[in-house]
């Protein structure tokens, strides 16, 4: 009988075990990484050959200048009717 | 109970015909010349299935929209809360970034929702930006 009630204290006690924290978050990447993979998808269905973006300079708000990992350059930026326009450049 | 993972993009998607009305004049300053829109024709139920089944992005780039206004919406919201990952300009471009992303996607698909969103684009951000709106926006 003293053995039961130890096991069942056991197995309360268990269930009263707090979850273990959950695992730590990755850190963020750097607005760098976050910018260049927003360009990248920007790019991807235009200029699939691409690839990644190797660097880039915001130029104005809404326009950026691009430099792929391809060797190719563009400019994407935004026209006044809200339209997205890429323009080959020379790289 | 836990909010549905997919809320905060349905909330931001769903803020695009409200928010025209609640900063104007906050667009960037290039975005002068966005098409008329009526408010009429745009509710929420009916931009929520315009989106839903709207041909102009397929199913795999509508995920990844998806996932990218989560991020985004999260990294809002470590802001409001005093998390300094990303400064308030920084968040902006990120923002402007997944407009971009968005409004590529739909001009010369759909234009209509092309045109709420080059409307909206400002007041938005306006939105995301003030801690008591964003806090209104996705409680």
């Amino acid at each position: 009988m003293k053995a039961a009630a130890a096991l069942l204290a056991l197995l309360l006690a268990g269930c009263q075990t707090p979850p273990p924290p959950p695992p730590p978050s990755p850190p963020e990447p750097s607005q760098a990484e976050v910018v260049r993979e927003h360009l990248a998808q920007l790019l991807a269905d235009t200029v699939p050959a691409c690839g990644a973006v190797r660097q880039y300079r915001r130029q104005d708000r809404l326009d950026y200048r691009v430099d792929c990992s391809s060797g190719q350059a563009f400019r994407v930026r935004v026209l006044a009717d809200g339209r997205v326009l890429i323009t080959p450049l020379a790289p | 109970m836990r909010p549905p993972r997919c809320l905060p993009a349905v909330l931001l998607l769903l803020a695009l015909p409200l928010a025209g009305h609640a900063a104007e004049g906050a667009s960037p300053a290039l975005l002068q010349a966005c098409p008329k829109v009526s408010a009429e024709i745009v509710d929420l139920h009916t931009l929520s299935e315009g989106l839903k089944n709207s041909s102009a992005v397929g199913l795999v780039e509508k995920l990844r929209l998806k996932s990218a206004i989560d991020t985004l919406i999260d990294r809002f919201k470590a802001y409001h809360q005093g998390g300094r990952a990303y400064t308030l300009e920084q968040l902006q471009e990120q923002y402007d970034l997944l407009m971009m992303r968005i409004a590529k996607q739909l001009q010369d698909k759909d234009l209509p929702l092309h045109g709420q969103l080059c409307n909206a684009w400002g007041s938005i951000w306006a939105a995301l930006q003030d801690r008591a709106r964003f806090a209104e926006m996705v409680s």
